[in-house]
Parts: structure tokens; sequence; C-alpha cells
């Protein structure tokens, strides 16, 4: 299902299109940024460096893996790339999660450089900065899926990137926006609105819970843990007792990923060059 | 002329024109800066949350250090008579709500916004840290010693002065011990408002049944009783007999090396 070569052409890519050495670049910027911003507190220097940084580095890695993804496939698709891709022995699933699987390999190195930024910040707490790291990778790759998602199926790259950035920011707000949806509404049109919120929640991932920037300062038993909105039935609770917060945050990388990865393959399997 | 180099003239023109207007805006725009509209409204806690990307920590955080520059835009600096105390308040309130752990924002208001000298903005602030302060997690105590020390000094509000020292004798911090100074803070305001007969019982009875205050500490409370609250030393030294528990020697702990 996965062409060794294919995985490794698009990494010769992506080096080729200098998206490492440009985010390294941008990752050591930002960093250096963070840690100006961080040093103008009049106290707990470190922990503003340590924020700054990883919630910008955060979004800079998710940021560059979209837009790579978004305008390599599509030009793929416009130099004809793909067709003849296809043209060869390689089944267009073969094509589709070789692809996915590159984009994941390129979404784990940039979390990888994200988080030994985030080490060399200020003074994170370890053991919350490696849970840190590896929820920004999942994060990183569910963002890397969606954006191969959106280049399959938008024509045009800036719209594809666009959307699954508009996407992200609806995944980092999503848990607000049900909050708000959990409230009693005041009128019948806001219970409405608040029953289509909660419908579209089930395709959002809660990337809101994911990398919270809390645990580099106070450690991940340290930081609020996991509350529940009112009307949280013994499922949600049940749940979480028994998976915990990383078990959650693989989970749903697991799952999210597949969800994508299988809408794409639909959409993909029925197209027609 | 060539056509051409009529083109390349009437480009050389224009661009020369766009810069000579460039230069007329740069001569007034070089001397202008925007405005400080004072203290803005505090957002939501859901609105900040968004604002953020549901990021709390980095909400907090940005908010924080917004609050510290406030004012302080385009190398300009405004007075402390100038900002709105009650909005200050509810910044203050806000970023405790989305990050109780912090000092920052505490520090920031007993140390920069607690300098204004209008009784009325010292007073929101004193709320403020006697709020951070009764929170028993830590070295929040401090805050609450803090609140006490400005009704004190600031507000010359003896009564609250004493409320909050109460208070703060009374804590029992977990993760913490509270100081002996700040288990003696009603003696000293009790003192201040003249109540001397109650300040001396107060200091007598700890000096009594407390079993670890260091000897310079035994020493400083026996001073007080004697220079401050006017009791003769004999009956400092009869009482120091009937302590339950003698004074005990310890030895005097290093120096932490100097920080830079």
């Amino acid at each position: 299902m996965i062409s060794g070569p294919l995985v490794r052409y698009v990494l010769t890519a992506a080096l080729r299109d200098k998206l490492i050495l440009t985010m390294a670049l941008l990752i050591a910027l930002g960093a250096a940024l963070a840690v100006f911003l961080g040093s103008s507190a009049i106290t707990e220097k470190e922990s503003f460096s340590t924020v700054f940084g990883a919630s910008g580095l955060r979004f800079l890695g998710v940021f560059g893996i979209v837009l790579f993804v978004s305008f390599y496939m599509r030009r793929s698709f416009e130099t004809k790339e793909v067709e003849f891709l296809l043209s060869r022995p390689l089944s267009r699933m073969t094509f589709l999660f070789s692809h996915a699987a590159a984009f994941m390999i390129l979404s784990v190195t940039l979390a990888g450089v994200v988080t030994a930024a985030g080490f060399f910040l200020g003074k994170p707490n370890l053991p919350g900065l490696i849970m840190w790291g590896m929820s920004v990778a999942i994060e990183t790759m569910i963002m890397s899926s969606v954006a191969l998602f959106f280049s399959m199926v938008l024509s045009s790259a800036s719209g594809s990137a666009l959307a699954a950035l508009g996407f992200y920011v609806l995944s980092r707000i999503i848990g607000t926006l049900l909050g708000i949806a959990s409230a009693t509404p005041e009128n019948a049109l806001f219970a409405v609105l608040n029953n289509v919120m909660q419908f579209i929640s089930i395709i959002v991932p809660r990337l809101d819970i994911m990398g919270q920037t809390t645990w580099l300062v106070y450690g991940v038993e340290g930081s609020g843990g996991i509350g529940f909105f009112k009307g949280a039935g013994a499922y949600a609770e049940m749940m979480m007792q028994h998976i915990g917060i990383f078990g959650f945050i693989t989970l749903q990388g697991i799952i999210f990923t597949a969800l994508v990865l299988a809408a794409a393959a639909f959409d993909f399997s029925r197209r027609e060059f | 002329m060539s056509a051409a180099g009529q083109q390349s003239g009437k480009i050389n023109i224009l661009l020369a024109a766009a810069f000579s207007l460039n230069i007329l805006l740069w001569l007034g725009s070089q001397h202008i800066y925007a405005k400080w509209q004072g203290v803005p409204p505090v957002p939501s806690e859901k609105g900040a949350l968004i604002m953020a990307l549901g990021d709390r920590e980095f909400s907090f955080r940005s908010g924080a250090i917004t609050l510290q520059s406030l004012g302080d835009e385009a190398g300009q600096t405004t007075s402390l008579r100038e900002y709105d105390y009650s909005k200050l308040k509810s910044w203050f309130d806000f970023l405790y709500l989305l990050n109780p752990a912090s000092d920052h924002v505490p520090m920031l208001a007993s140390y920069y916004f607690g300098s204004s000298g209008v009784p009325r903005d010292i007073s929101l602030i004193v709320d403020y840290l006697a709020r951070v302060g009764e929170s028993p997690v830590g070295s929040k105590w401090r805050w609450l010693a803090q609140a006490a020390f400005m009704a004190r000094h600031k507000l010359n509000d003896l009564d609250l002065a004493l409320d909050l020292s109460y208070k703060l004798s009374k804590m029992e911090p977990v993760g913490d011990a509270l100081p002996d100074w700040a288990r003696r803070m009603p003696v000293f305001m009790l003192t201040a408002r003249g109540e001397k007969e109650d300040a001396r019982r107060l200091m007598e009875e700890m000096l009594l049944t407390s079993e670890s205050f260091h000897p310079n500490e035994v020493n400083f409370m026996k001073a007080y009783l004697v220079e401050t609250l006017g009791v003769p030393a004999d009956e400092v030294e009869q009482m120091m007999r009937m302590r339950k528990s003698p004074v005990k020697e310890v030895a005097p702990k290093m120096l932490p090396a100097p920080m830079p």
C-alpha cells in the first residue's frame, strides 16, 4: 500500500523546495523573537519565552506543512506529474498513502525541530515538553492529512491552503465553541445554532486539548486537566478515565487521520483524468 | 526620441514624482504616533481563548505582557494617574482567572501600578492582592502580606490592614511555611492603631507558646516588647522563664552566593 521509492521521491521534493531549511530558519527566528519578548517581562521571563515560542512555533510548523502539501500537490496535478506516476505500475491508493506517509514523516521532523527549539527557549518542564512534543507531532500529522485532503478535492493551491488553515483555526477553538453551545440557549435560534455547531464538531478534531503550553510551564500534572461540559454523560467520563489525556490524543490522531485519508481516497478513486 | 525612450522618460518622471510625494508625506509622518486610548476593555474569557486559538497559557502570557507595557507604546510613557484603575482591576481579575499560579500580574500590580498616589486606586490594588494572597497554595501568602502593608502604609487604613494581617497570621500554606514575621503582623498593626495592650498580649502569647522561633526572632520580640510597647524589661525576662520550651541555639546558616 505504501511505496518506498515514492515516499523518498516526495521527501526529496521537500528538500529540493528547501522546506526543511526554510522552516529551520523561521523556527530559529521565531525562537529568537520569543526570547526577546519573554525577556521584556518583569518576572517569570523563562515562562514567557517558553509559552510565546511554543505557541508561535507550533503554529509555524502547521503553517509550513500545510503550505508545502497544498502547493506541492496542486503543482503535481498541474504539471501532469500525478498522471505520469499513475501510468507506472502504481495504484491510486498506493500513490495517495505513500504521499500521506511522506507528509507524516515531514510532520514528525518539523515537530521534532519545534520541540528541540522549545527545550532551549527557557526551562520547560521536561515531562511536559515530551508530552507536548508528541502531541504537536500528532497535531501536525493530522493537519498534513487535512491539507492533502483539501488539495485533492479543491483545484486551487491557495484555496486548499486557506481551507486547511481555516479548518485548523476551527479545530483549535472548537472547545470554546462547544462550551458556548453547551450553555442554555437564550432563544430558539440559538438552540438551533448550538445543535448545528455540535453537529459540525463531529468532523472537527479537538486540537484545543492537544499541545497545551501550560504543560511546558507547570507540567501535565500541574495543569488544569480535563473538565466536562454541562450535560456530559457517563460515556465521556468513562472514556477519559480509561484512556487518559495522552490516550485521547493518540486515538484522535489515528482515527481522524484515517477518516481524512479515507475521504481523500473516496474522492481520488472516482476522479477522472 | 524613440517611443521606448519616451516611455522610459515618463516612467522616470513618475518614479521621481512618487518618490517626492513619499518624502512630503514622510516629513509629516515621522513626527506622529498612534495615541494611547487608555486601558482597553477586558475581553471575555471565551473571547480571549478564541483570539489565542484556544491556548489558555498563551492567552494569559500575551495579556500579561500587554498589561505590563500598557500606555508605554511608541516610546511614550503614561503617568499612573491617567490609568483607569477600575479597568485595570478587571484586567487583573481576568488574568487571575486564566492563570492563578503565576506571580507576574500580582508583582506588576503591587510594585508598578501600586506606586500610584491615589488612595482609591490603591484600594483596588489591595483588594486584588488580598484575593490572590488568600490562596493557600505555595507562597501566595506574600501577596496578602503586601496587601496588608499597602493598606497600612499607603492607604493608612489601619482597620483594613489589621483585618488582612489577622487573615495572614492564620494561614496554613500548602507547600510553604508562613514565616514568623507574617504570624506577628497583627501585633504591628495593633501597635500602629495605638492598641498597645492588645499588641502586647498577642506578642506575649506568641513568645510564650511558640517552639519554632529562631533565637534572633525571640530577641527581636523581646526588644519590641520593651522598646516599642513599653513593657518593663524584668517582666519580659520573667515571661521568658515561663516559656514552655527553651530557646534553641541554631547554627548560623551559610549565606547563599551573591546573585549577579
